[in-house]
């Protein structure tokens, strides 16, 4: 069973705090490892 | 945002893709296949919603699916290539783009009102020229 985490109510200038994702075959990656410059976040679907 | 690409990357920006469907999907995106470039910037998952969540994207209320504007939002997608695949993943979860700088702090959010609402490519390149240091 997945943990759900409570939504939270982020705003502009706040610091973001740890969220945990996959990659596409499925290892865990936090989004801290893809700040090596600023991040431009798309949340989209994917259609295969 | 494939095509913009090379104008987020000159602002010195990076793209990250996130959905809910499956991991074959964002690796599918990630290969060139179908006659279809290879996007040039990676894609993940997010089983959990943790960035849904996080910056607050919301979910589709039943009543959208009958409005006009998210069949325009399809029609226009439609138009620029878009095909519907296999559809995985949480059906009921709106888009959304967030600008993090690499101090971890939020610079820009927009949160989808409806599917396939994005935000103008122009607005988010903007953004990104207005936090460089």
């Amino acid at each position: 069973m997945r943990q759900m985490r409570t939504p939270t109510d982020l705003h502009v200038g706040d610091v973001v705090p740890t969220v945990e994702l996959e990659t596409a075959t499925g290892s865990p990656v936090e989004l801290g490892a893809f700040l090596e410059q600023t991040l431009l976040v798309v949340a989209i679907r994917y259609y295969g | 945002m494939r095509e913009a690409y090379p104008r987020i990357h000159d602002l010195g920006a990076a793209v990250l893709t996130v959905g809910t469907a499956a991991g074959w999907q964002a690796a599918a995106l990630m290969d060139a296949s179908r006659g279809r470039a290879a996007l040039p910037f990676p894609c993940v998952v997010d089983p959990d919603h943790n960035v849904y969540r996080t910056f607050g994207f919301g979910r589709v209320r039943w009543w959208q699916w009958l409005t006009p504007r998210l069949w325009r939002n399809y029609l226009r997608a439609f138009g620029r290539g878009s095909r519907q695949g296999k559809v995985t993943g949480d059906v009921g979860q709106l888009p959304g783009v967030a600008i993090v700088g690499r101090d971890r702090r939020v610079r820009y959010l927009y949160r989808a009102r409806t599917v396939g609402d994005y935000p103008p490519v122009e607005a988010l390149l903007e953004a990104l020229d207005e936090g460089r240091p």
